[in-house]
């Protein structure tokens, strides 16, 4: 019998597809998984394979010409098969044809998304609510329930059938009946993993992030360092953490755009300029914030630091310094990492993330030299601002590490 | 724990009531020498005397507008009408006085006044003696009506009606004021506005309240001998309603049933029904059943008016062809 070519459904809300461009003529030869035809959705250009193979028996929508999804376009079939009336066949095609098992059983080449909900499917609430959930198709399902509506039970038996099957196929794999991959073990969360778990979410759904990155040259940043810490004569220990802190708080001066939140289609940019740290502890990480950095020196950053990772780790941080922040780093220089991205703190829109200072060949006036390099990567909130100004703004920060005696001058 | 009657439950109720409150007297027709026509208040004459138990003339809208009255100034009457029936005469004094001086008078006057009312079908008293029309006094805001099911909710909801600074429709269902049930000694009292679940189950929701409490716990009884586990859920007060127990059952079960005496029509069972599809649709396999009272004046013929109403037998077959179990 041949099969039907049925305008695909290539993306959830498409209704109607043209056909831009047959690559086969009538009587051509194909195979299955061949491109035959170029299909124009509402959003691209896409191309259409054959599933199932022969000969192009028919083509019944012409160049050029738009049909509804599921409309039947062409036939594949052996030589000597006798072709359906296309006139008939293409007027009774509709997107709801799709839903009629019988016509199923005679369209192998139909496209189904599994995961569709049919409106068509006479089913209890809860059992679409479930079959949602479960990830059951209900056109498969069975309604045991009055005038065969499809039951929350019917819908549970049929996850379960699927789940056998499934389980057949993994369980040389080591998975259980459900499909699951076998617990170890299992946890609560503690409390401040579960804000991390919110906090996290809420940012990545909300919030949507773009990244620039550079290589800041640190040679003579962990040089200062040195020089600051022998003249503070063990008083104070500045860390490179203080530098970075101390040099984004002057980038930040320059564009507040990175020291703001955007709050239902405005920016609110802060008064003060609260940089907080990102502070691993066992049960989950913080970010309590050095309070007013753009009046700070680079020692008494240092010494706003030491004082939250100290009270930090003791617990008794107060509430306002966990949520007071503007803007953030996050440093995972000691961990050895080359570099990685952070997700913005909501109520901040930026934050920079910052890996180990190593040691590289770098070129430099056409020499090769060895130099203390340290990835950078900025993440943004789009709706703040844009690439080219988040890059000015990486850029001021990689210009004061690479000559940190400018953090001094104020 | 002593076991009683709700007719018992009343009884202490009232008396306690009395007891405790010079202001509390109690009106009604043949209530003093006789008793009262379900002797909810025998014996009150000779211990509290006429002053405080006051046989009326058959005259429910002077009954109910005098205890509104004296509501207003200070007292805490209790007007007994001898069935919920005779209330349409006093309808006016209810829905247009007790239940709207409170507002209207910007909170001058409170009428913290409770009727008590005979209700309910059943004891082959006609068509005119045996309706069902708390639903209707549970659509006027300003009004509370109580519909309790057992002696322990018939005693505790009485004393949370003699807390209530509101006019109160305290409706007790004519043929279950023989039922027996635990009531403890110490005091206690039953909120409005909060429902309880009977039976625990895991199926099907069975909604209802005063005697349809009994109808659907034996119903649920025989479902359960068929593996049909059934919630039983008794709603208590219809004004206020528990809609938040009635819909967390629901929400567990997925099956809703209101099993109710009244006629289906605007009943409080289309109410409660419709409450459930507000609030969870989402969680239902199936429409929500009502099971009623048949739409015709409640018969005298014992068998007919037998038919006319909902019992164990009705709701196990209607749940088993509804959800097709």
């Amino acid at each position: 019998m041949a099969s039907e070519i049925i305008m695909p459904q290539m993306g959830y809300d498409m209704k109607e597809g043209k056909v831009v461009r047959w690559l086969k003529t009538e009587g051509d030869t194909i195979e299955r998984g061949e491109i035959i035809a170029e299909i124009e959705t509402d959003k691209a250009v896409v191309e259409m394979e054959a599933y199932a193979e022969g000969l192009l028996r028919s083509i019944i929508t012409k160049e050029g010409d738009s049909v509804p999804v599921g409309s039947v376009i062409g036939y594949i079939g052996t030589a000597d098969e006798v072709i359906p009336e296309p006139d008939t066949k293409a007027s009774s095609s509709d997107a709801s044809s799709g839903s009629d098992p019988k016509e199923q059983e005679s369209t192998p080449s139909q496209i189904t998304d599994t995961t569709t909900v049919n409106s068509e499917v006479r089913a209890s609430p809860i059992a679409k609510k479930l079959a949602k959930d479960l990830n059951v198709d209900l056109s498969t399902v069975k309604g045991t329930g009055p005038g065969n509506r499809i039951t929350k039970e019917d819908v549970l038996a049929a996850k379960g059938s699927t789940a056998s099957v499934i389980s057949n196929q993994l369980v040389s794999k080591g998975h259980d009946s459900e499909g699951h991959l076998p617990v170890g073990s299992e946890k609560e969360l503690s409390k401040m993993r579960l804000a991390v778990a919110k906090v996290t979410t809420q940012s990545k759904q909300e919030i949507p992030h773009f990244y620039v990155s550079v290589d800041i040259d640190m040679t003579h940043s962990v040089e200062t360092r040195k020089q600051l810490n022998e003249k503070l004569a063990g008083q104070i220990k500045v860390s490179i953490n203080d530098l970075i802190v101390k040099a984004c708080a002057q980038a930040l001066k320059k564009y507040p755009s990175f020291n703001s939140v955007y709050v239902d289609g405005k920016i609110k940019t802060a008064a003060d300029i609260n940089i907080g740290i990102a502070i691993a502890l066992e049960q989950g990480l913080i970010m309590p914030a050095i309070t007013n950095c753009q009046n700070k020196s680079i020692p008494e950053i240092s010494i706003a630091s030491k004082d939250l990772i100290d009270r930090a780790n003791q617990g008794v941080l107060k509430g306002d310094e966990y949520t007071s922040g503007t803007f953030s780093v996050s440093n995972l220089g000691m961990f050895d990492v080359d570099n990685f991205i952070a997700i913005i703190y909501p109520g901040q829109s930026a934050v920079l993330a910052v890996g180990t200072i190593r040691s590289k060949p770098v070129v430099e006036n056409n020499q090769i030299m060895i130099r203390s390099i340290m990835h950078a990567t900025v993440s943004v909130d789009h709706r703040v601002s844009d690439g080219a100004e988040a890059a000015k703004f990486i850029g001021e920060v990689k210009y004061y590490l690479e000559n940190p005696i400018s953090l001094m001058l104020d | 724990m002593p076991t009683i009657t709700i007719r018992e439950a009343l009884t202490k109720g009232l008396k306690e009531a009395l007891d405790k409150d010079p202001s509390v007297f109690i009106m009604g027709e043949d209530i003093g020498p006789y008793g009262g026509a379900y002797a909810v208040t025998k014996g009150f004459l000779e211990e509290y005397g006429a002053e405080r138990i006051k046989d009326t003339p058959i005259a429910e809208s002077v009954m109910v507008g005098a205890g509104t009255g004296a509501a207003m100034g200070g007292m805490k009457p209790v007007v007994e009408l001898m069935t919920i029936n005779f209330g349409l005469l006093a309808m006016d004094q209810i829905v247009n006085h007790a239940a709207k001086i409170r507002y209207m008078s910007g909170g001058q006057f409170s009428v913290p006044l409770i009727i008590r009312a005979v209700t309910g079908g059943g004891g082959g008293l006609a068509a005119t003696h045996s309706q069902c029309l708390e639903g209707w006094f549970a659509s006027v805001p300003g009004l509370k009506v109580a519909t309790p099911a057992t002696p322990y909710d018939a005693l505790g909801l009485l004393r949370s009606s003699f807390e209530d600074n509101n006019p109160i429709l305290f409706a007790e269902h004519a043929l279950i004021y023989g039922v027996k049930g635990e009531v403890p000694e110490d005091y206690y009292t039953v909120p409005f506005g909060k429902a309880e679940t009977v039976i625990e189950g895991s199926s099907v929701s069975l909604i209802a309240y005063s005697r349809m409490v009994h109808v659907a716990t034996e119903a649920a009884a025989e479902l359960a001998k068929d593996g049909i586990s059934c919630e039983v859920i008794d709603i208590k007060t219809l004004r206020p309603f528990d809609i938040e127990s009635v819909a967390n059952s629901v929400r567990k079960t997925n099956r809703a049933v209101v099993v109710e005496e009244a006629w289906k029509t605007g009943g409080f069972g289309a109410e409660i029904a419709s409450q459930i599809q507000e609030v969870a649709f989402e969680d239902l396999d199936g429409p929500i059943l009502r099971i009623c009272g048949e739409e015709v004046p409640q018969p005298y013929n014992k068998k007919l008016e037998a038919m006319s109403i909902p019992d164990a037998a009705k709701v196990v077959s209607s749940v088993k062809s509804h959800f097709s179990l």
